[in-house]
């Protein structure tokens, strides 16, 4: 047997790569030939030192802190809603001028809405709820519209206070 | 953990729930770190890579089949970021020549007959072992670092990493040959350089 050959029946048989015929044969040759028994100890001595050294490392790494990064990274890759959109732009602006821009798209829908267009019935209505701090309750009507119009939405918001709506 | 149960909470992280995929990141973080650390040597890299892997894999978790096991899947993204980071940062060393089975480089280096713990006296504490560890694994090429640590730290099967690696097991083999001739070669240089700071003579066992 070649030494090349021999190597590697000693790495797969270190592997438990190797058929139950050739294990038992490199398991007899190792009790009577203590040089290849050396190198097939020497072996999983390494792996010994690797585990140790990975599970070292392994119980230094902080991993408190990985799910909530993880959570924000796949969160950052989401495209964010309609509503989470408005929301953010309320938060950067603050709600004075959002309530004044609510007030005027529902001055616009009302004064623009075309004479002789049937309104839509009660139930085409979307409602949906508006994260805008905690100082407003926010809601989003989205009504479909015909064809001509298309639809319209409708942003309502309303201060609150401790002590309740105002 | 059976590999049902990873798929299961595949299956549950696919549709959505939040909680499954939580876990999944529980139960994988340490060996993804591992893997990661083992290859960058870096906590910190180690760390963000571990954190985009686990980004990657949801990002893709509609694309898992199931034809392969969720680890080794897993793996598979972990080695490639790592490899992807090394490249970066201009460390990557990845193509092997010894990728196919080289028996004349065999003929002239086997497995060396030796062992850095077998003597208690001289029984190396745990960060001299990582330091020891760190330098020889240095020596390695990108691939021959991900073999090693997949087979003798998590225990993946030749076929296993053979997917990992998207090669043949003839592959695997080679690059696990020549990567434990290198780590035993760079730890016993270590070894031996240690001992001459500490003035020790030793020889090698023959």
């Amino acid at each position: 047997m070649s030494r090349s050959t021999d190597d590697t029946d000693l790495q797969r048989y270190c592997d438990g790569e190797l058929g139950a015929r050739r294990a038992r044969q490199v398991r007899e040759r190792l009790q009577t030939d203590p040089e290849a028994r050396g190198r097939v100890e020497a072996l999983e001595s390494m792996r010994g030192m690797l585990q140790q050294a990975a599970s070292a490392s392994a119980d230094e790494a902080d991993f408190s802190k990985l799910w909530g990064r993880v959570r924000s990274g796949i969160e950052r890759e989401q495209p964010p809603s309609l509503s989470e959109r408005i929301s953010g732009w309320f938060r950067r602006w603050g709600i004075v001028a959002a309530t004044a821009t609510a007030a005027v798209v529902v001055a616009l829908a009302v004064l623009l809405w075309p004479a002789g267009v049937t309104p839509p019935a009660n139930n085409d209505a979307v409602i949906e709820s508006l994260d805008v701090g905690p100082e407003a309750v926010g809601t989003i009507f989205t009504i479909t519209g015909p064809k001509e119009t298309g639809d319209t939405t409708v942003i309502w918001v309303t201060e609150t206070s401790a002590e309740g709506d105002k | 953990m059976s590999s049902a149960d990873d798929r299961t909470l595949v299956a549950q992280a696919t549709a959505g729930d939040q909680a499954a995929f939580g876990e999944l990141v529980t139960r994988y973080q340490r060996k993804v770190y591992g893997v990661a650390f083992g290859m960058l040597r870096s906590s910190e890299d180690a760390m963000d890579v571990t954190q985009e892997t686990f980004i990657r894999v949801h990002r893709y978790l509609g694309r898992f089949k199931g034809s392969s096991s969720f680890f080794t899947w897993l793996y598979r993204i972990t080695v490639n970021l790592c490899i992807d980071h090394l490249r970066r940062e201009g460390k990557a060393q990845t193509v092997d020549y010894d990728d196919a089975m080289d028996h004349s480089e065999q003929e002239a280096g086997q497995f060396l007959p030796w062992s850095v713990d077998t003597d208690p006296a001289r029984a190396v504490d745990r960060k001299e072992l990582r330091a020891m560890i760190a330098s020889a694994l240095e020596t390695l090429s990108a691939n021959h670092r991900a073999v090693i640590l997949m087979r003798e730290v998590e225990g993946l099967s030749y076929s296993e990493m053979a997917e990992v690696m998207q090669c043949s097991k003839g592959t695997i083999m080679s690059r696990l040959f020549h990567a434990r001739r290198r780590m035993q070669t760079a730890l016993l240089d270590c070894d031996e350089s240690q001992e001459e700071d500490r003035g020790v003579t030793r020889g090698l066992p023959t």
